[in-house]
């Protein structure tokens, strides 16, 4: 009796990994953001200047008088500079895509959810059209309509990913509607709207917070595709699909640098936006499995 | 009618012994189960009863050791057949959960795997812990059909759980529960899930398995109702404690803790059709799990409580007749009504 | 508790039916397969009267409520609310029938949304009814909290710092900020710990005279409604199989399945157990409804005229009705 036992976990059971707050991750937001609203301060150089006299100079290379830390590439751009306002293009055009494809996607999905009948079918018949639209065809289609930029990839993004949302929330609402409190509220003569935003909306925020956190990466990720494209944002602004484009064929050459660099910033950042989606997931709501 | 108390002199199946479980949670941690003893016979049934958070539950979850991760037992011992359970490793547990100790949980609609046909499921569970080829257990399924009252038991093995009524679906958890037949078996609020014409059947079923197998059951239930009609003996758990045991006639005739009685005369009340407008009620609420002070769990909500109930907790001590214990510093005594 | 006034009841339900329709034909409005919840549902309360719904799974009691508190419309028949059909209402007349019929629910813990505070969702009502200042609201928020027990300080905090039966209170003061003349209580303890049960069962007594309000109580739980209900009314697979005063109910229990009902009651005391179950047979669901009696499968008593023919609902002079072949009036 009263000996202590041989199959107890070592610790507290409840500090298991999942719990534990990835600071790493957390770190890279942190980075992309601060990149991505203040490149000047961080960069070193002008992303845009070429020099001459540093054409493919590895990394840590000094030449005039200025470290390339990451190297230059084929035209003597700074690499490090470029991925830096290249942070600022993937962070402006996944803010703006998450941010509305959420408030859509939210909307709807309550929608659907709450009234059913016609509106879900609506709803989620064209949201399973849209899932099947070949999302590069349509990049290159509005690319050809309008000016190249930035704008075409947000349009892009939004449309494919405010589908996620919806059918996320619908699901959410669907099973909240059968919850006793929606029926007071119809009792006590609550109006749709209030029903909709006042007692659905708070109760799936989590979920739509957590979507959009996983989404950040996602979109970094689809802008890097387009941008390698070029779809993109056109050149010489500095997107991290089209370094990598750019960089393509030093590769041959043993110029890896131009390439590997802003791959591995796209890495750090669409891995670092997994890890921190999941953990707020489990932080919000342990429920939540389905994302 | 009364069904007659076996006797009990054979050795124990089941002893515990100053069980301890503890829970933890971003609020803290504290013990579920804080001590709880007692013993149990072939043949026998003893309820344990409690309300919401009294680890009741907990404490048969304890037993099959099929806590929650945040749980664990943190000392004491479980003696099945002689042997510590508490020690065995996950690989033992397997082994012994289903031939030697079974659960009766609480909610059939759960525990019935609805992707797969009813007497497969019992089968399964017989090849799981005895070599037997499989049309074997198929009709021993099926005979395990017949004796829960299950009409058509070779149709019916055919069936899946949704094709069944819920009366019926309980009916199979129990076959599933007896047929390893288990020296221990666990009844989680055996009639909860059940509608009340339903509820009497079940009773009487799952007595006559009792009878037919000598399995000692544990009936773990909040219903004073189900006490009355199939236990020898109660244990009422109150905070993670047992704060009185006693034979079941001795318990309802004398209950000797404050928390014993109120729930008695409770629910006695509410079975009571012809009595007064107001409902006798014990004030207050259980206490928390965290931040349980010293001293008697039930002092805040008793009646009865002195100081000295508010400093130090009460050890277990004899109420009158063998085998009635109380942990109360000052045990009522005479009829509860 | 106390007696019907012979004027007009002030709720009445007349020959409430509600069934689902499972198939369609093909390119057809027309039901090719129905099951039927409820059939013809006659009830009255009337004022500060509590009248007992008593019955099993599929009764149809909960849909009943549903009804009553237009959360779900009726096939046939109607619900009268001091005469005038509340299937009609609408605008304001609706406005001001919401006031006056509250709903109390089982499970307390789906009753409050978890990411409103107390002050929310006890005012609620008075919030959306429009017609109260802010002040006004704080104040009768606070006395609904005083009248079930609550102090102020559980206006800041949240659902999930509350334990089951304070959930229940705090939905309890919720229905009454408008000052409703019914509610319907869906079995409102039956989630409750036997300790906390007694606790809220007083509380509605006491309001019940305080503020002379008529309960219609639902609940699967005999004991519970013959002891508080004046009138009680027996349902099974969505009749009305018995319905009269309570005292005359326990007294009489002349349907058989009310009789089933309270000798299924598990003993008081282990003195009182019982070597045989009381009743054989499963419960039948709306979906296999028996033809004739609905009950008559699981009935001792049923004869050839029970399978064919089901029993009308007969009262006797004193109001107490029965739908039971067997039964003489």
């Amino acid at each position: 009796m009263f000996q202590r036992l041989r199959f107890l976990p070592k610790g507290d059971p409840l500090a298991s990994p999942h719990r534990r707050v990835p600071w790493f991750s957390l770190g890279v937001f942190a980075m992309l953001f601060v990149c991505g609203l203040f490149p000047g301060l961080v960069a070193p150089m002008d992303p845009l200047k070429a020099n001459f006299l540093a054409l493919n100079a590895p990394p840590l290379t000094t030449a005039g008088g200025q470290l390339y830390l990451l190297g230059s590439d084929h035209l003597g751009r700074d690499v490090l500079s470029r991925i830096v306002h290249g942070s600022s293009i993937a962070l402006y055009v996944s803010l703006i895509a998450v941010l509305f494809s959420s408030v859509i996607g939210t909307t709807l999905g309550l929608l659907a959810g709450y009234y059913r009948g016609w509106v879900d079918q609506l709803v989620m018949r064209v949201a399973d059209t849209w899932i099947a639209l070949p999302t590069v065809s349509f990049a290159i289609f509005l690319t050809a309509m309008r000016e190249p930029g930035a704008t075409n990839i947000i349009i892009v993004m939004i449309l494919v990913f405010w589908t996620r949302y919806a059918r996320i929330v619908r699901g959410e609402v669907l099973s909240l509607r059968e919850r006793d409190f929606v029926k007071l509220a119809i009792t006590a003569g609550a109006s749709p709207l209030r029903i909709l935003f006042v007692h659905l909306l708070p109760n799936v925020i989590n979920s739509v917070i957590v979507l959009a956190t996983l989404l950040i990466g996602n979109v970094i990720l689809s802008e890097a595709t387009l941008s390698f494209l070029g779809l993109g944002v056109p050149a010489p602004h500095p997107a991290w699909g089209a370094m990598l484009a750019d960089g393509r064929n030093g590769l041959m050459s043993n110029r890896w640098w131009a390439t590997v660099f802003p791959g591995l910033a796209i890495i750090l950042v669409v891995g670092a936006s997994n890890v921190a989606g999941d953990w707020l997931r489990r932080r919000l709501d342990p429920n939540l499995r389905n994302l | 009618m009364s069904t007659p108390i076996p006797p009990h002199s054979a050795p124990p199946v089941l002893e515990v012994e100053e069980l301890r479980t503890s829970l933890g949670s971003r609020r803290g941690r504290g013990n579920v189960v804080d001590g709880v003893s007692f013993s149990l016979s072939a043949g026998e049934t003893l309820g344990i009863v409690g309300e919401s958070g009294s680890g009741k539950t907990m404490l048969g979850m304890s037993l099959l050791r099929l806590l929650p991760r945040a749980a664990q037992i943190v000392s004491g011992s479980i003696r099945l057949d002689g042997r510590d359970i508490v020690g065995c490793t996950v690989a033992e547990m397997r082994d012994i959960r289903g031939a030697e100790i079974a659960l009766i949980p609480q909610d059939p609609m759960v525990s019935l795997d609805p992707l797969f046909r009813v007497g497969t499921q019992i089968a399964e569970t017989l090849r799981a812990h005895k070599p037997v080829a499989a049309g074997q257990a198929m009709s021993e399924a099926v005979e395990l059909l017949r004796r829960v009252n299950i009409p058509d038991p070779e149709l019916r093995a055919q069936a899946y759980p949704f094709e069944m009524s819920g009366g019926m679906r309980q009916r199979v958890v129990g076959a599933i529960g007896i047929a390893c037949t288990p020296k221990v078996l666990i009844a989680d609020e055996p009639t909860t899930a059940l509608d009340v014409t339903v509820q009497a059947q079940y009773l009487a079923l799952l007595q006559r398995l009792q009878r037919e197998t000598g399995v000692a059951l544990i009936v773990i239930t909040h219903d004073f109702g189900v006490v009355a009609q199939i236990c020898d003996r109660v244990a009422v758990m109150y905070a993670g404690r047992i704060v009185e045991q006693a034979e079941v006639g001795r318990l309802f005739d004398a209950p000797a803790h404050p928390y014993s009685r109120a729930l008695i005369e409770a629910s006695a009340a509410m079975a009571n059709e012809g009595g007064g407008r107001r409902f006798p009620s014990i004030p207050g609420e259980p206490p928390p799990l965290f931040g349980r002070g010293e001293g008697c769990a039930f002092a805040p909500r008793c009646a009865f409580a002195r100081d000295r109930c508010r400093r130090e907790a009460p050890p277990q001590t004899s109420a009158g007749p063998a085998g009635h214990a109380v942990r109360c510093f000052y045990p009522l005594e005479g009829d509860a009504r | 508790m106390t007696t019907a006034s012979p004027t007009r009841p002030l709720l009445e339900l007349k020959g409430l039916g509600r069934h689902l329709t499972l198939a369609r034909a093909p390119f057809s409005r027309e039901a090719t397969r129905t099951v039927s919840i409820l059939d013809n549902v006659n009830l009255a309360i009337a004022e500060n009267e509590t009248v007992g719904l008593v019955g099993e799974s599929g009764s149809g009691k909960t849909t009943t409520a549903r009804i009553i508190l237009r959360l779900d419309s009726p096939s046939s028949g109607q619900v009268l609310f001091s005469g005038e059909d509340v299937g009609r209402l609408d605008g304001r007349a609706l406005k001001s029938y919401r006031r006056n019929v509250q709903p109390v629910f089982q499970d307390p813990y789906s009753s409050l949304n978890p990411r409103l505070s107390v002050a929310t969702i006890v005012g609620e009502p008075l919030f959306v009814s429009g017609e109260f200042a802010k002040a006004e609201r704080r104040a009768r928020v606070l006395q609904a909290l005083n009248a079930v027990g609550l102090q102020a300080d559980a206006l800041g905090r949240y659902p999930h710092e509350f334990s089951g039966g304070q959930r229940q209170r705090i939905a309890i003061a919720r229905a009454l900020t408008l000052q409703p003349r019914l509610l319907i209580l869906d079995e409102p303890v039956s989630a409750l710990d036997i300790s906390i049960r007694a606790q809220v069962m007083n509380l509605l007594d006491e309001l019940q005279q305080r503020m002379r309000m008529s309960y219609l109580l639902i609940s699967h739980d005999l004991d519970l409604v013959v002891r508080v209900a004046d009138r009680v009314e027996v349902m099974y697979l969505g009749t009305i199989v018995e319905s009269g005063p309570t005292r005359s109910i326990a007294k009489e229990r002349r349907h058989p399945y009310t009789r089933a009902l309270f000798d299924s009651k598990l003993p008081a005391h282990p003195r009182e157990r019982r070597a045989i179950a009381p009743i054989e047979g499963e419960l039948a669901s709306p979906l296999n409804r028996p033809r004739g009696c609905p009950f008559h499968p699981r009935c001792a008593m049923a004869t050839e005229r029970c399978r064919v023919e089901a029993p009308p609902l007969r009262a006797d002079a004193a109001g107490h009705a029965t739908a039971c072949h067997m039964v003489e009036i």
